[in-house]
């Protein structure tokens, strides 16, 4: 179920309408578990079984924590934790990867080596509801979160359906206090959400949806076409991926903004900044700090020596890629990532602050991201090596001709979208925020009949679902 | 400068105590709204159904009344009529008329209807239609189920037609009239529910849902945006030129000068010249009964295909009521069903001519009128069109077997 489907516009419906009917908080949240719990069911009610049975054990582990005194039991009880919950996500998402390239690497050797990969689904939404169920065991060991007595409300937490499929990925110090209070109406910024939703509808239905056919083909042929078709599908990919998962946040964030909850800020305008580093302050925000302060910090990245900082920085960097999925383009791209990163610090300490070199740098920090965002873009979204190898090859070597194009009319397309997307940075559109009710509501009547005759006929699954 | 968040922990969110009567009166003036623009968008939008329905009805619409015939069906219709060549042959026979060939690629019998509707609101003088026989195909192919082609018909009328024609023939197939399910939503919650589901209500389901997405006008920008400019599917000079014909030796040539060397007919003319021998095989069968021939094979079987007597006996009566006279073909590309055919001819009330029989017509059987085993050759087109304004003309000599008994028309 998708949030741009009309069958997910009747679910909510019905959830939003039972949910504030029901006068008390108590009610209202298992209401609350029993749709989420629906909602992954609508993907695949196989794997609910594993969903509830990591939040259980958290739930337990964290209780014990509470329980135990000695550092070594609650070390135990930790370890119970990551590896259980890691444990899932490396056997589902990794397992094939690492069995097959260890195969391959034995071959490479001259060894005989057969890979006995399994025929293995993905549950949908592990890499999320892993973090966030990690994120409450590892606060409560830290002794920054007290354990939550209500099984129930912690199932609701990792369970929550707006963020259980493709996040933000939510840390239970954010939410869990928000169920200890009852949600108020009065509270609710419906305008804002309604807004919301409604911005996360055009990005995703009206532009990434309509993009998508059009690139398609460019990944899956990448030889087929010129270097500046190659470039055009580049820049619309940008524009895609970005409109697809933004757009997913925004919408889930209205989702549980209508309901009286929060949850936090996935993305403030990455395409404008002008640094990698700012980029992933700007970018999937949820994901970059979970890694920061349960990867980086943990490994003592922000103390000792800027060497040791830059090498635990880029190696957080390669895990970073390889959440994205089990494949060796995705450690391409948190190599490319690591490798920016450092060669950002060195940058940082070699060259004066205010240097011309600095300012040349800073004014063309935009393009350049784009341009190394493109490279990454690659990797990150060719189907294997190969294919992604060849689209380097066009990306960097000019090539003329090709038996297939891309129209360079699209760029205007694109440039409109990042004149919109500049004016909402700027916060150019503030004013219209405060019209009156009745013309806002006339106006979100009229912006409703607009997207869904503009928005495209298929409705593609949002990319990051496959994370 | 951040991206807007709602958040029911911010500082001061705006406090929303809602009066009932107020928010009524908002969530009224949305809808109407949203009404009114839908209803806007849908006057300026060119006509739904893509380049090549759309720009048949948008010509037709703007023509009409310079044809009194019409020859309706899917591409072997589109390819084997030529309009001026049977205006040409009937007035030889006595028959004046003006016709035009509104056959379009894949299109079945609900979706037939829709147009024939259509056809006639445009031009309510008519003087004849000539109606390609169809099987219903009362399931909706997953993989087309969200194209535009597949919602466009779905007006009220012809929904609930279709629905009731779903449900009818889920309960006399029963499993037969097999559910088709998407395998990546295989192990989904609503799958499941819907395996409970008669499969006849499933396909009628489906089919309101298309009603629901064709009242909202989803997807249909680009129709809107073409209205807007005013160019609307602007294909008026290709379907005049030859009174909506186009043979498939011109596609081809229009492929070439695009350079683009094949298409699905390119594809299926490959495998019938490679083996002809299958062809002139089924050829022979063709006379047993039930027998499925030409495009048969590339029907996809579990969409169920049924020979709905009652859908075209209320199509060819509401023809007739509209003072339009109603002639159902039996093209030579078709499967035979011959104790269904045996019905028509008793029961339908209007002329049914028949040529899915290769004793009768061997020379539209020659692999030389042919482009594919399912398609006329633009020779054998020209070739159907005289005997077929010969038969026409000579209906009232037409025996109770629909066979004309007459000598061919001259090559």
């Amino acid at each position: 179920m998708i949030f741009t489907e009309p069958r997910f516009l009747f679910f909510f419906l019905v959830v939003y309408g039972v949910y504030w009917a029901l006068r008390t908080n108590g009610p209202r949240k298992l209401w609350l578990l029993l749709v989420s719990c629906t909602f992954y069911c609508a993907w695949d009610w196989r794997f609910l079984g594993l969903l509830l049975f990591s939040a259980g054990l958290d739930y337990y582990v964290a209780l014990g924590f509470g329980r135990t005194r000695t550092p070594r039991a609650r070390r135990a009880l930790l370890a119970l934790s990551l590896t259980a919950n890691l444990g899932f996500l490396c056997f589902f998402k990794y397992y094939n990867f690492f069995v097959e390239s260890g195969a391959g690497f034995l071959r490479w050797l001259g060894l005989a080596a057969s890979a006995p990969t399994l025929d293995i689904l993905l549950p949908i939404g592990i890499s999320f509801y892993t973090f966030h169920t990690l994120s409450y065991t590892i606060d409560v060991y830290r002794g920054k979160l007290e354990p939550i007595r209500s099984l129930p409300d912690f199932a609701l937490f990792v369970t929550f359906f707006p963020a259980m499929v493709a996040g933000p990925i939510v840390r239970a110090s954010f939410f869990l206090p928000q169920l200890a209070e009852k949600r108020l109406f009065a509270r609710v910024d419906v305008r804002g959400a309604l807004t919301l939703f409604l911005i996360g509808f055009v990005k995703k239905g009206l532009v990434s949806d309509h993009i998508a056919p059009v690139i398609e083909p460019l990944f899956a042929d990448p030889g087929a076409y010129s270097s500046a078709s190659t470039w055009i599908g580049l820049f619309l990919y940008h524009v895609q991926i970005y409109c697809d998962f933004s757009g997913y946040s925004d919408m889930a964030l209205a989702t549980a903004g209508l309901l009286g909850y929060s949850l936090p800020k996935n993305f403030d305008f990455p395409f404008f900044a002008r640094s990698i580093g700012e980029f992933w302050q700007r970018w999937h925000i949820s994901l970059s700090t979970w890694f920061r302060d349960y990867f980086y910090f943990a490994l003592g990245g922000s103390k000792g020596s800027n060497l040791k900082g830059m090498l635990i920085g880029s190696l957080t960097m390669m895990v970073v890629g390889l959440w994205h999925g089990a494949g060796w383009q995705y450690v391409g791209f948190g190599v490319l990532m690591s490798g920016s990163i450092i060669a950002s610090r060195t940058w940082g300490m070699l060259v004066p602050e205010g240097s011309l070199a600095r300012r040349v740098v800073s004014f063309l920090g935009v393009p350049l991201l784009w341009w190394f965002l493109f490279w990454n873009w690659i990797l990150f979204r060719s189907s294997g090596w190969e294919q992604g190898w060849e689209m380097q090859r066009i990306f960097f070597f000019l090539q003329a001709g090709g038996t297939k194009r891309l129209e360079a009319s699209w760029l205007l397309l694109v440039l409109a979208f990042f004149l919109v997307h500049y004016a909402f940075y700027r916060d150019w559109f503030r004013r219209l925020a405060s019209v009156n009710d009745w013309l806002y509501a006339a106006a979100v009547g009229a912006a409703a009949a607009l997207v869904l005759v503009f928005m495209a006929t298929e409705t593609k699954a949002f990319i990051y679902f496959q994370f | 400068m951040h991206e807007p968040v709602p958040s029911a922990e911010s500082p001061a969110p705006r406090l929303y105590r809602p009066r009932v009567a107020g928010v009524l009166g908002r969530v009224g003036l949305a809808l109407a709204t949203f009404a009114l623009v839908l209803a806007a968008l849908r006057a300026v939008a060119a006509p739904a159904g893509g380049s090549n329905i759309g720009g048949k009805l948008e010509y037709w619409q703007a023509h009409a009344s310079g044809y009194d015939t019409v020859f309706l069906g899917s591409s072997h219709v589109l390819r084997a009529f030529v309009p001026r060549e049977f205006d040409r042959a009937a007035g030889e026979f006595g028959v004046a008329s003006r016709s035009f060939n509104f056959g379009l690629q894949a299109v079945h019998l609900l979706e037939q209807r829709y147009i024939l509707r259509e056809i006639l609101d445009a031009h309510p003088r008519l003087a004849r239609v000539f109606f390609e026989y169809q099987w219903l195909t009362p399931q909706i192919d997953p993989e087309n189920a969200f194209n535009p082609r597949t919602v466009y018909w779905h007006d009220a009328e012809t929904t609930e037609l279709a629905i009731e024609r779903a449900l009818h023939w889920g309960e006399k197939l029963g499993d037969g009239f097999a559910y088709f399910e998407d395998p990546s939503q295989r192990h989904a919650i609503f799958s499941l529910t819907q395996r409970a589901v008669p499969p006849g209500v499933h396909a009628a389901e489906e089919h309101f849902e298309h009603y629901l997405t064709g009242r909202l006008m989803l997807g249909r920008g680009k129709d809107v945006l073409k209205g807007l400019l005013g160019r609307a599917h602007g294909q008026t000079a290709r379907f005049g030129e030859n009174d909506g014909y186009l043979s498939l030796e011109e596609d081809e040539a229009v492929l070439a000068a695009q350079g683009l060397a094949r298409n699905t007919y390119s594809v299926r003319r490959e495998r019938f010249l490679a083996d002809q021998e299958a062809y002139l095989r089924h050829v022979d069968e063709l006379d047993a009964a039930e027998r499925s021939f030409g495009d048969g094979e590339w029907v996809e079987a579990g969409l169920t295909r049924v020979d709905d007597f009652e859908l075209i006996a209320r199509i060819a009566a509401e023809t007739r009521a509209r003072g339009v006279e109603f002639v159902l073909v039996i093209l030579p590309s078709q499967s035979a069903n011959r104790p269904f055919e045996e019905r028509l001819l008793e029961e339908l009330g209007s002329l049914v001519l028949r040529y899915n029989l290769p004793e009768r017509y061997p020379a539209l059987y020659d692999v030389a009128r042919r482009y594919d085993s399912g398609h006329l050759s633009a020779e054998g087109a020209l070739y159907f069109s005289r005997i077929l304004a010969r038969d026409y003309a000579g209906q009232h000599g037409v025996p109770r077997d629909g066979v004309p008994r007459r000598k061919e028309a001259p090559q």
